[in-house]
């Protein structure tokens, strides 16, 4: 299977489930880049991005029990996938070799 | 806790924004979050919610434009690859071959539909669309003069001559031209009567009209000194001459020999579209064809007028310039008070076709209502199959597929159908176009159109189809998916497809609606041509005609002789009963003229004094079984050595002698003298037309003024048709220079005359019949499905004691109930149907009830027919199978 690649958006998500851990499903998933990153995120954004993800099989979803706070409605949980997992190892990677040589303001170093 | 929801419009635009799996846990997110946010601030709870609707709407916009084009996404396991079109096509043709028969009523009825309105656009296309193959047709305009309310078309040489001096800056050419027949031979063939035009010497050269042989003809053959020359068509060339090379050929018209000065290029017919020439004479020449000069003579109207138009030059502006100089020029004469109107005349001389373009208007429009029926049965069948398939789509959709794939499904579907449907109709139309051109005949007269397939043929052939496939596949994808979970899992047998069953009887109801008002006008045509046909002429039908006319011209003597000789040898035939001759055959829509002076009766300031006339053997009244009225009819007294005397119809005595005797009064033709006599006055009869209101008509007897040309009536005591062969094979060897024209039954010219109403009637009885088809296949279609569907609850009326005619009756019962909604619904349209056609009817008023009704006996007919077998298999359902299945 050919690496696929990892929008940022996408990596933030990931990331943000890598976070909650069992917990983590549409609500707590956008609090958590809420609260992260201090910008609010769409409903509809968030589950494009939850469904490209699931598409190239870098997380896995189980649909838990309908809630009463939830208008009777079930919750989606994901989880980080293997593959997942390793594409953020890998686009961390690939940043920090091209961060290598720069200050954070882009001052080289060497 | 108060409890605060979320703004509905606001859940539902997320709801509607994200694709179907996500939707539950999306929306349960918000009323989470939402519930969360207003424990503490409702307001802002509600403004969040609101901008998350918006940003979600973006979000789905974007995704469905992603999704537009069909990508073949990376193996997924679990999930149904996102199926391209081409994938939905191979499945639908799969799908055609488990249910074949659908299929096929589907593809005919689309066919049907096409098919109908091919063929119309090819017979349109050679009617309105070609135009003259000359230099500027487009330019070009008819002239007619117009008195009161009545206009005419043909003009005298000298008018010609005048008109076209006057026409200089305004038409950059007038040519003129007039049919003529002639019987022709050649070294090689017998002698035959062809057709041909006599034309003004600049004709040609003016024109441009292009030689395939040899020269045109030019103002110089139209010169005094000028040897006989003619100008042969490319068809007679061939089919005469072999397609021999052009070296001083001859060509003997009316026993004159001209020679075939050139061959013109084979798309020029002549000047009428729609009457193929094989001749052409210049007018000097023509005197030579006719026996008789008829360049000086200002008061014998026989040509017909084609102008051009000059470059930049205006309709309006030549007209002025013109009507009024014509006004002057008519004046003069003494014709009163007339003007020129400009015409049309890319088409020629010939308006048969313009003419023919009402009625072909009012033909497309029931076409597409023909094509619109047949549409909405394949959508119906479509339907039909979908919810049998209800199953297949409830897993599709569960499985993601939502809406625009089912949608697409369908659309394949439609294409699947319609595209084989179109090649199918445009091979039907290619044979079916010489036929459908036959039922148009004109005067009596077959029109020969160009009836080839062009671009535009193919072009309105490939539109047609589209437009239906799109009709079809809109249609049923709105329906099949308006309720996409209708169509449930819950599987058939349950009321749940009740949605779909109710569509499907709406859609029976509009085809019969739309059936209603195309049977309903076939019905009103069907009786006008009945009552024309039976409706009094004035004169009696069991008559035989023979119309002969010399092959150039015959002394007045030899032609009385030669007629004389004709009625004895006719009277010899057995079955034959009386014999007379008359210039005029009846209902031969021309005929002759004469303007009449009547002392002591001073005409309206317009009055047309100009009345039809016969000239008729003694015999005549009493072999058409005219009644006499007032004084006698024409007898031995009536001697070219005596002086004039008439027979005058009851119209003329009412109108022209009103309260007296007509009988023994004098009158005058023209400025002649006051001696001509009236004899006798008979009882009204019909002289042109069948539809023509009674006008005042006189007889002269044709000892006094005898004819070259005229026609045998002869009374005969069996059927008329099955003497003719022996008349005309006795007339034929009485002289060889006069030949026959026609013969034929007056039932039978009856029919010539009346051929526009009888077209009318048989295309709107074939337009009504297709439309009942198809109907009638939806309804059956309908039906069988709805049995299909009420299994159990046949099975349950059968189980409780009901009977097999009890329920066949209870179908039956239901098919004649939606038709009759749809002829109720149609009765709109019928009305419409009548009023359209009202030019066309005789006898018959628009909303004539008799038709109507007929109308909606066959409609309900057809719905028993339809309902029949769906109702006899719905009594073969065995209750306790049928009451297992739920």
């Amino acid at each position: 299977m050919a690496s696929e690649s990892l929008g940022e958006f996408e990596q933030v998500v990931l990331l943000a489930i890598a976070h909650l851990g069992p917990g983590a499903y549409g609500t707590t998933i956008r609090r958590e880049i809420e609260a992260r990153t201090g910008r609010e995120i769409a409903v509809g954004a968030l589950y494009t991005a939850l469904e490209r993800l699931e598409r190239k099989s870098f997380v896995s979803s189980v649909m838990s029990d309908p809630t009463p706070q939830r208008g009777g409605r079930a919750r989606r949980h994901f989880e980080v996938a293997p593959a997942g997992a390793a594409a953020l190892t890998r686009s961390r990677e690939l940043l920090a070799r091209m961060w290598d040589g720069l200050t954070p303001n882009l001052r080289r170093t060497r | 806790m108060a409890q605060v929801s979320p703004p509905r419009f606001s859940l539902w635009l997320i709801e509607h924004a994200l694709p179907a799996r996500d939707r539950d846990a999306a929306v349960g997110d918000v009323i989470e979050e939402f519930a969360k946010l207003a424990a503490t601030d409702p307001a802002a709870a509600r403004q969040w919610c609101r901008r998350q609707a918006v940003w979600s709407l973006a979000t789905g916009l974007r995704r469905r434009w992603a999704d537009r084009r069909p990508v073949v996404p990376a193996h997924s396991k679990g999930r149904m690859p996102m199926a391209g079109f081409f994938s939905d096509m191979s499945f639908g043709l799969r799908l055609v071959r488990h249910q074949p028969l659908m299929a096929a009523a589907g593809m005919l009825s689309l066919a049907i539909g096409l098919g109908l309105n091919i063929v119309l656009f090819t017979l349109a296309n050679a009617i309105l669309l070609r135009t003259l193959p000359a230099a500027g047709a487009d330019r070009l305009v008819l002239l007619e003069k117009q008195r009161e309310t009545e206009t005419a078309r043909d003009f005298s040489y000298p008018a010609f001559l005048h008109l076209r001096q006057q026409s200089a800056g305004v038409l950059d050419t007038i040519v003129a031209f007039s049919s003529s027949q002639a019987l022709a031979r050649t070294t090689t063939s017998l002698p035959e009567w062809i057709n041909g035009e006599i034309v003004s010497g600049n004709t040609f050269v003016d024109l441009g009209v292009k030689m395939a042989h040899g020269r045109p003809l030019t103002p110089d053959d139209d010169r005094d000194e000028a040897p006989p020359a003619v100008v042969v068509s490319h068809r007679y060339w061939q089919s005469r001459f072999a397609g021999q090379a052009l070296g001083g050929q001859t060509l003997t018209l009316n026993n004159q020999t001209f020679t075939i000065a050139g061959v013109a290029e084979s798309s020029f017919l002549g000047l009428q579209l729609g009457r193929d020439a094989s001749f052409w004479l210049p007018i000097r020449q023509a005197s030579l064809l006719q026996g008789r000069d008829l360049r000086n003579r200002p008061t014998t109207s026989w040509l017909f007028l084609l102008g051009r138009l000059s470059p930049g030059s205006a309709r309006d502006t030549a007209v002025a310039r013109l009507s009024p100089a014509w006004t002057a020029y008519s004046e003069s004469l003494g014709y009163g008070h007339e003007t020129l109107r400009l015409l049309n005349g890319s088409q020629g001389g010939s308006t048969a076709l313009a003419e023919l373009a009402q009625p072909l208007r009012l033909l497309s429009a029931a076409s597409l209502f023909v094509l619109l029926i047949a549409c909405v049965n394949v959508a119906n069948l479509q339907l039909a199959r979908a919810a049998s398939r209800g199953a297949e789509f409830a897993v599709r959709a569960a499985l993601g597929a939502g809406r625009r794939r089912i949608a697409s499904l369908l659309v394949a579907d439609a294409i699947i159908l319609t595209l084989p449907a179109g090649l199918l109709a445009l091979g039907a139309a290619v044979v079916l176009r010489e036929p459908a051109s036959r039922l148009i005949a004109r005067v009596g007269q077959p029109v020969t159109l160009d009836l080839s397939l062009d671009v535009r043929v193919l072009a309105a052939a490939l539109a047609l189809t589209i437009a239906a496939a799109l009709v079809v596949g809109t249609l049923s994808a709105w329906l099949g998916t308006r309720k996409a979970p209708a169509f449930g899992i819950a599987a058939a047998g349950r009321a749940n497809v009740g949605g779909a069953g109710r569509t499907q009887r709406v859609m029976v109801v509009v085809q019969f609606a739309l059936s209603m008002t195309l049977v309903a006008g076939a019905a009103l045509l069907v009786r006008t041509v009945s009552e024309l046909r039976a409706s009094d002429m004035g004169f009696a039908r069991n008559i035989a005609l023979v119309s002969v006319s010399p092959g150039g011209t015959l002394p007045a003597a030899e032609a009385a002789r030669y007629f004389g000789l004709g009625v004895e040898q006719l009277q010899r035939i057995p079955g034959v009963e009386a014999v007379a001759v008359a210039a005029v055959m009846p209902l031969d829509f021309g005929g002759s003229r004469r303007i009449v002076t009547i002392p002591g009766y001073a005409p309206a300031p317009r009055e047309d004094m100009e009345l039809n006339y016969n000239r008729v053997s003694p015999e005549y009244f009493g072999v058409m079984h005219i009644p006499l009225v007032d004084g006698r009819v024409f007898d031995a007294r009536d001697t070219a050595t005596q002086p004039p005397r008439i027979v005058i119809n009851e119209t003329m005595a009412r109108r022209y002698f009103p309260g007296a005797h007509a009988v023994g009064r004098q009158i005058s033709f023209g400025n002649g003298p006051a001696n001509v006599e009236v004899i006798g006055v008979v009882r009204d009869a019909r002289y042109r037309t069948v539809r023509e209101p009674p006008r005042p008509s006189f007889y002269m007897p044709l000892a006094q003024e005898p004819a070259i040309s005229a026609a045998f009536h002869v009374k005969t005591s069996g059927r008329p048709e099955d003497r003719l062969g022996d008349m005309q094979g006795t007339i034929a060897g009485i002289d060889p220079r006069m030949a026959v024209r026609r013969a034929l039954p007056l039932d039978a010219q009856l029919d010539r005359n009346i051929s526009d109403e009888r077209m009318a009637r048989s295309i709107a009885v074939i337009l009504g019949l297709a439309a009942l088809v198809l109907a009638a296949t939806g309804l059956y279609a309908t039906m069988a499905f709805a049995v299909k569907r009420r299994t159990r609850e046949i099975g349950v009326r059968m189980a409780l004691g009901a009977r097999a005619t009890d329920v066949r009756l209870m179908i039956v019962r239901q098919s004649v109930m939606l038709v009759a909604l749809g002829v109720a619904a149609g009765l709109g349209g019928a009305v419409w149907a009548g009023r359209a056609v009202k030019s066309q009817l005789y006898g018959v008023s628009p909303i004539d009830a008799a038709s109507f009704s007929t109308a909606a006996l066959i409609l309900g007919l057809a719905a028993v027919v339809a309902a029949w077998i769906p109702a006899r298999r719905a009594t073969r359902v065995d209750p306790v199978i049928a009451l297992r299945d739920s």
